[in-house]
């Protein structure tokens, strides 16, 4: 054969090849197309799926936990709290009792009868206490009724009502028609005491305590 | 005789492209397939259920931790010393009085 037929059929097997490889090509880049579209559209049905019930998931089994720890840190709280509420009511029961020398009950006595005597702003008042309380402002009746009017600057009757109450200590005082009534009684007084405390507990001292973790 | 040779040639050409567009064809077909079990909603199912069960073996690990945090938390609350608790409520207790020891 000669050269030129040579070289003919050179060019018709070059042709064919690059025809060839053009069209493998062009279908492998069609296929990579096509699974890279199949695999798109399955990420998002299992996107779909999945995101969901994660959420789900997490709220049931992260939110379970949270809910349960938060609960453990607010019991631990509320011991704590109700350890100290327990510990000043025990300190004013002796104080009371007149136990706790750091202490004058009769003096403390005194001035809750005055400050309620102050509020209810009446010339005749009068004042419910426990039994032994009872008596002693029994006994210091004219004493009492001197020191309020040299305080209040005008007379001032003061009667001690035939009711007992079960009070811890502390007096509760009213006027006549029991119009207008003050409550000083000790649990009161803590009760009051204790609420702010609660707040400043919470604020102060928890968060403090968990800050240094 | 040179000619014959060329159409010959020519010939085998063809059929090779034809052979290449016949292959060509099997490649789209397999990728077709394989597309349609990518996409088979038991298959993705079937994934998505062995993913979220990993997925719940974290959760729950994470959430043993948040909850341990919150032992601690809670733990360090109720370490709070005797004194501390003696000392607020003595401050309590001079509120309750109004006056000062």
């Amino acid at each position: 054969m000669s050269d030129e037929i040579n070289a003919f059929i050179h060019e018709i097997h070059k042709k064919a090849d690059v025809q060839i490889e053009s069209i493998l090509e062009e279908a492998k880049k069609k296929a990579e197309e096509i699974i890279k579209e199949a695999e798109r559209e399955a990420e998002k049905i299992f996107t779909h799926e999945t995101r969901s019930r994660i959420l789900l998931l997490r709220r049931k089994i992260v939110g379970q936990a949270e809910m349960e720890g938060r609960s453990l840190v607010i019991q631990a709280k509320e011991d704590i709290v109700k350890q100290i509420y327990e510990l000043s009511l025990a300190k004013l029961r002796q104080i009371a009792a007149g136990q706790d020398s750091s202490y004058d009950y009769s003096e403390i006595l005194y001035q809750l009868l005055e400050e309620a005597a102050i509020k209810i702003d009446e010339p005749k008042i009068i004042v419910e206490a426990n039994e032994k309380d009872k008596e002693f402002l029994s006994i210091n009746l004219r004493k009492f009724e001197e020191r309020l009017m040299k305080k209040l600057n005008k007379p001032i009757r003061i009667s001690i009502s035939d009711k007992t109450t079960n009070l811890l200590g502390g007096v509760i005082v009213y006027n006549k028609d029991q119009t207008k009534i003050y409550y000083n009684a000790l649990e009161s007084r803590l009760a009051k005491v204790f609420e702010k405390y609660r707040g400043i507990l919470g604020k102060i001292l928890f968060n403090k305590i968990l800050s240094e973790m | 005789m040179s000619i014959s040779v060329l159409v010959e040639e020519e010939l085998k050409a063809i059929k090779r492209i034809e052979e290449a567009k016949r292959k060509a064809a099997r490649i789209i077909e397999e990728a077709k397939k394989k597309a349609e079990e990518i996409k088979d909603k038991n298959k993705i199912m079937s994934r998505a259920n062995e993913y979220l069960q990993q997925k719940e073996i974290e959760l729950r690990k994470e959430a043993e931790e948040i909850k341990q945090e919150y032992v601690k938390q809670a733990e360090k609350i109720r370490s709070i010393p005797p004194e501390k608790i003696e000392e607020i409520a003595d401050k309590i207790i001079k509120e309750v009085i109004g006056i000062e020891r």
